[in-house]
């Protein structure tokens, strides 16, 4: 329409520009997905005690970030930390955000995973004398992270997707290399062309490779 | 089951590949003449309507009042392009959310012409076609009052908040090429960062700068505008009809000291001289 | 020069915000309606055992899913009016949520199906009823109970990541965020606002997904 001409040219010349970029994206991901699950065990743990003062907030913070935009959330995290007068640069305050987001899903995946072990399990743990640590260690974490396998790596998935939003806070990763070289080449069309094919291909390599680790890992039955 | 997994993803990468860059390649092959037959101001004529794209979000060029129109001095600009003897259209504004997204929705045919504090760049204008100025601004810094800025030098090894894709960005990587540059999608939001000192200084339009350094006293703007910035209407490219009645309309425009009353009444100021004097 | 900014939201930005709610509703009602419909077909496709009917389905669900949210949008919005088809802003939008919950939801679609034993379909294909009457009949109504859970949850995914269709401008939710923002600066009250109302929107769902859950579980 209108006698627009497609050029790749300027936008292939800039390539390693924008996988320096998709090198930031996959950083800030693997970072956040390690935080988080430490992050979201001890919130499983929390969510499922007994004590009040325990699971209430646990509860609460679980459905406050699953029901509120992440957009939303690193906007606050990033100017909110200035309010109180802690200085955060973007990167940090991008991983906070993505960390504090993606705890939360990560707490009731790993909850899941922990209720669908069958009582007994507990039972004879306990009577063989574990601690309650020593339970969790040896009994409760070996079978849970089988069932957790799956859903964590479809997270891991929705965390380089989704951390593409912190571009918005002016950390350098992809979305915002290509963004850069949207405006400086005008060729938006052809750079979100490209940007969507690298990050098709990132995921794409991850997702299979977690699911080969998976098959290699879990296909004996524990 | 597993193989078929691998099978389809692998296949949906080479489709991907394989389906989009040809398809865009093959369309890019369509000559410009093929589409020639483009005449945006006959689509206007017919349709009786006009879409301008605006922003809505840089006062006092376009911005939303108490009631959440969209007022400005581009808008006014845009109904008097509506409004006009031989237009006389309906008058649709869209509002443009980013800067960069102006190309973006011209060139996808979203809007018919951009009014909208548009700088003319030479780069720029291998993508789409500028009339002629109908105002000048210049290239501003606004910082924190506690910094010493008295030159644009002085930006080195400051952290330096910039619109991406805005003119501001790529003179900032040329005059001071030790800064540290942040870069955020709105002009609001890096001028929070400055006020929240996350960044040193904001490198916007000249009247950006000494509009939002009026409103909070913490800031200050440089009082030396860089670099001459020719606002123009923004239109797609091969329509030389439409191009031509702008440009004609803009001169009518200034002729008729109708432009000049508008800049006073938005700015309190005397416009800059439009034709720079050599 | 003369004052423009507003120190303090007035009664239009209240109008404006549930104006923005509303679009979010509607964005959300039309687009997530089309791609639950769509997801069913291409679900039962997927789940298929005719190659090349749950190859395509695969295909689909895989380019969909490892591809951002955004990408799609700009591809639909930008880049299709350059190929000669225009697309209004609404339908774009309506397009891309469309598009990305059938993926999704495609997949838990074939793992509801998937998990209605084979025993049972073989039975009721002995019992002489047709591919359709068996789906029907037999095991949607079995898989349907278990693709609640995460059906809902997606849902909500979707309502919140549908904030992305305010980079085209569309007058939604987090676009109303932005604009009132720009306009008075406050951004923290803005953004809290308009964090509750995704908020409002989404929790009702949340304690459904959470009911059938307990449910699926009373009486599995």
């Amino acid at each position: 329409m209108h006698g627009y001409t497609f050029q790749f040219r300027d936008v292939l010349l800039e390539l390693p520009t924008l996988l320096d970029g998709a090198l930031t994206t996959l950083h800030i991901s693997v970072l956040t997905l390690l935080i988080s699950f430490v992050v979201g065990t001890l919130g499983a743990l929390c969510r499922m005690s007994r004590l009040p003062w325990l699971r209430v907030p646990a509860t609460w913070y679980v459905e406050l970030i699953r029901n509120t935009p992440l957009l939303v959330q690193l906007f606050f995290i990033y100017f909110g930390f200035s309010q109180i007068d802690i200085q955060v640069s973007s990167y940090t305050a991008g991983l906070i955000g993505l960390v504090v987001n993606n705890a939360a899903y990560l707490t009731e995946i790993i909850r899941a995973g922990i209720q669908a072990i069958h009582k007994g399990q507990f039972e004879a743990g306990y009577s063989l004398g574990l601690s309650f640590p020593q339970l969790m260690r040896y009994v409760v974490f070996p079978q849970a992270f089988r069932v957790i396998y799956p859903p964590m790596s479809n997270q891991f998935i929705g965390i380089i997707l989704w951390s593409s939003l912190v571009s918005t806070i002016s950390v350098q990763d992809l979305a915002l290399r290509g963004k850069e070289l949207a405006s400086t080449t005008f060729r938006s069309f052809e750079t979100y062309a490209v940007v969507t094919v690298i990050y098709v291909v990132m995921t794409f390599a991850i997702s299979a490779t977690l699911k080969v680790i998976g098959y290699r890992v879990f296909r004996r039955p524990a | 089951m597993r193989t078929r997994g691998w099978w389809g993803g692998a296949l949906a990468i080479a489709c991907v590949i394989g389906l989009l860059v040809p398809a865009l390649g093959l369309a890019g092959e369509a000559t410009p003449a093929a589409q020639a037959g483009t005449d945006t101001l006959q689509q206007v004529i017919k349709k009786g309507e006009l879409t301008v794209g605006t922003f809505d979000f840089y006062p006092p060029w376009g911005f939303r009042d108490a009631q959440n129109n969209i007022v400005g001095m581009d808008v006014d600009v845009a109904k008097e392009l509506a409004g006009d003897d031989v237009l006389k259209v309906k008058l649709t504004l869209v509002p443009v959310p980013t800067t960069q997204d102006r190309i973006n929705f011209l060139l996808s045919g979203k809007i018919d012409v951009a009014i909208s504090n548009f700088t003319a760049t030479l780069p720029r204008a291998k993508v789409i076609d500028f009339t002629d100025p109908y105002v000048v601004d210049g290239v501003g810094v606004i910082f924190r009052k506690d910094l010493k800025i008295g030159d644009w030098k002085d930006l080195n090894n400051k952290r330096v908040a910039v619109t991406t894709g805005s003119t501001g960005e790529i003179l900032v990587k040329k005059l001071a090429p030790q800064a540290k540059l942040l870069q955020f999608d709105q002009a609001s939001t890096a001028l929070l960062a400055v006020q929240q000192n996350k960044a040193d200084a904001q490198i916007e339009d000249y009247t950006y700068t000494v509009y939002h350094a009026g409103r909070d006293k913490n800031l200050a703007f440089l009082n030396k505008p860089l670099d001459f910035q020719p606002y123009c209407f923004g239109v797609r490219k091969f329509d030389q009809e439409w191009l031509n009645y702008l440009n004609f309309f803009i001169y009518r425009l200034q002729q008729s000291g109708k432009m000049k009353a508008l800049y006073k009444q938005w700015f309190g100021a005397e416009p800059f001289h439009v034709s720079p004097t050599w | 020069m003369p004052q423009y900014v507003q120190d303090r939201l007035n009664i239009y930005d209240a109008i404006l915000f549930l104006q923005g709610l509303g679009n979010t509703a509607l964005l959300c009602v039309c687009g997530l309606g089309l791609g639950l419909l769509i997801a069913l077909f291409v679900g039962l496709a997927r789940a298929s055992r005719v190659r090349w009917v749950s190859w395509p389905a695969g295909l689909y669900i895989e380019v969909v899913r490892d591809s951002p949210l955004l990408m799609q949008l700009y591809l639909i919005f930008f880049a299709l009016p350059l190929l000669g088809f225009q697309v209004p802003v609404f339908v774009a939008g309506v397009a891309t949520l469309m598009i990305n919950s059938s993926a999704f939801m495609a997949e838990i679609v074939r793992a509801g199906i998937q998990s209605v034993g084979r025993d049972q379909w073989d039975a009721s294909r002995s019992l002489g009823m047709g591919y359709i009457q068996a789906m029907r009949w037999v095991v949607m109504p079995q898989a349907f109970r278990i693709m609640i859970p995460p059906g809902v949850g997606l849902l909500i995914g979707l309502i919140k990541d549908s904030s992305v269709i305010s980079v085209i401008g569309y007058l939604e939710l987090t676009r109303v965020g932005q604009i009132l923002t720009e306009k008075t600066f406050l951004s923290f009250q803005v953004f809290g606002i308009v964090a509750a109302l995704y908020f409002f929107l989404c929790y009702p769902l949340s304690r459904v997904a959470l009911y059938a859950e307990r449910r699926l579980k009373a009486s599995g």
